[in-house]
């Protein structure tokens, strides 16, 4: 096969289908990066849909070569975003400058009657107006971004690769609670953790269920998760404590016909097997987005279920040399490519202040090494 | 919502944002929630400063 034989939104679902395409796809998930390369305020690329939406554009066609657009014009939507999420600032203590990507200045939110209080009074309790919020212009930018996918989908034949996002109950009890007390919770009151995140799950499914109504595109959600991995606790506590409620999350979603981006940051090298256990093996419907996992480990214990996509680790992308990055990719392509079912990637995002190069690296590498030659 | 089930969707929302005892999402109702939501200061720092 020739690597002009297929468009990107063929090569894309290919490689999602676990199968070979003509070349490995690739996509590094450029995000608030974008902000950066076209030179405007991260605040206006997060806060100005219709100045995202230019630099997006432009930022995509300088780096001529990408298969996904992932979600680049539509990020500022997360941090803006009522409807909970572990980005949104109306929930949680997002900070916003001019040319950093948002902090998170993480306090506990709630103390240990807090389970019950979710339970019984539901996450609308922590909701908060930040001043300059305005609910109808975030209602116009969901209409905005409801076109752009079109755009993308339509006019210019690449991938958007998701139409909404949500966040496991693990991760959102973690941030609510504080991560110090969370974990002393862990020990404390497992049980508890456990009866608020089994509570949580099926309303945070349907949370992006709603999302993609509203902005249709492609069928396939993202769901992030970190705080569940060997970065964070045992395998054990992650199959008792985390799994779970993924697990209902993910059942909801593939039974309502969604694919599932699991964008799963940190290491989750020792709960591999944990995804093969608790995860219907549903193949090709199910892409597993890692940041500091063992890809070749991956590749063996899930790829046959899984296409998988990373990891170009952020430390090289900011600090490494285009060589050193090709390199990298390199071995990616070779181990995990092997097959199909691979899109070469960065990890989570592309460093804000990661250089044109660097980022371009990874692009031609796919294009350099990634041609499939059976 | 397409083939989705849009009541069973609605009521799940309904649990994750108002709790075990409530019925159904609307959006109506939501957005009042944010209209009626405390006031918190502004988190765009450096913004006005950069500008």
């Amino acid at each position: 096969m020739s690597e002009t034989e297929l468009t990107s939104l063929e090569r894309v679902e290919t490689a999602l289908a676990v199968k070979q395409a003509d070349r490995v796809p690739v996509a590094p998930m450029i995000a608030i990066h974008a902000a950066a390369i076209a030179n405007i305020p991260v605040n206006d690329f997060l806060f100005n849909f219709d100045l995202a939406q230019q630099a997006a554009r432009k930022v995509f066609d300088l780096y001529e070569g990408l298969d996904i657009i992932t979600f680049m014009p539509g990020v500022g939507l997360m941090y803006n975003s009522p409807f909970i999420s572990t980005h949104s600032r109306l929930y949680f203590n997002w900070e916003f400058a001019s040319n950093l990507p948002p902090q998170l200045r993480e306090v506990s939110l709630m103390g240990p009657e807090g389970y019950d209080k979710i339970m019984d009074e539901g996450v609308i309790s922590w909701l908060k107006r930040p001043q300059d919020y305005d609910a109808q212009e975030m209602l116009a930018t969901t209409s905005k971004m409801k076109k752009e996918m079109k755009y993308w989908l339509r006019e210019r034949q690449i991938h958007t690769f998701i139409s909404a996002t949500s966040v496991t109950p693990f991760d959102l009890l973690c941030q609510f609670r504080g991560m110090r007390n969370f974990f002393v919770d862990l020990r404390k009151q497992p049980e508890k953790v456990a009866e608020t995140a089994d509570f949580l799950a099926p309303g945070l499914a349907a949370l992006a269920e709603f999302m993609y109504s509203e902005i249709k595109g492609v069928k396939r959600i993202f769901i992030g998760g970190v705080r569940g991995s060997a970065t964070f606790i045992s395998p054990q506590m992650s199959a008792e404590l985390f799994f779970p409620g993924l697990k209902t999350m993910v059942e909801y979603l593939l039974r309502d016909g969604f694919q599932i981006n699991l964008h799963f940051d940190t290491d989750w090298t020792p709960m591999l097997d944990l995804f093969n256990e608790f995860l219907p093996a549903k193949k090709g419907f199910l892409t597993l987005q890692l940041e500091n996992t063992d890809m070749q480990k991956a590749k063996e214990v899930c790829g046959t279920n899984y296409c998988l996509m990373g990891n170009v680790s952020s430390t090289l992308q900011k600090m490494g040399t285009p060589q050193q990055i090709e390199d990298a990719c390199i071995k990616l392509i070779n181990t995990v490519g092997e097959g199909g079912g691979f899109i070469l990637s960065s990890g989570c995002e592309v460093p804000i202040d990661a250089p044109f190069a660097n980022v371009k690296a990874i692009i031609d590498s796919a294009h350099k090494h990634g041609i499939y030659r059976t | 919502m397409e083939s989705l089930d849009k009541d069973r969707i609605l009521r799940d929302l309904g649990k994750l944002f108002y709790g075990k005892n409530e019925e159904k999402f609307s959006l109506e109702k939501f957005l009042q929630s944010i209209n009626n939501a405390p006031v918190i200061q502004e988190r765009l720092i450096g913004r006005k400063a950069d500008e």
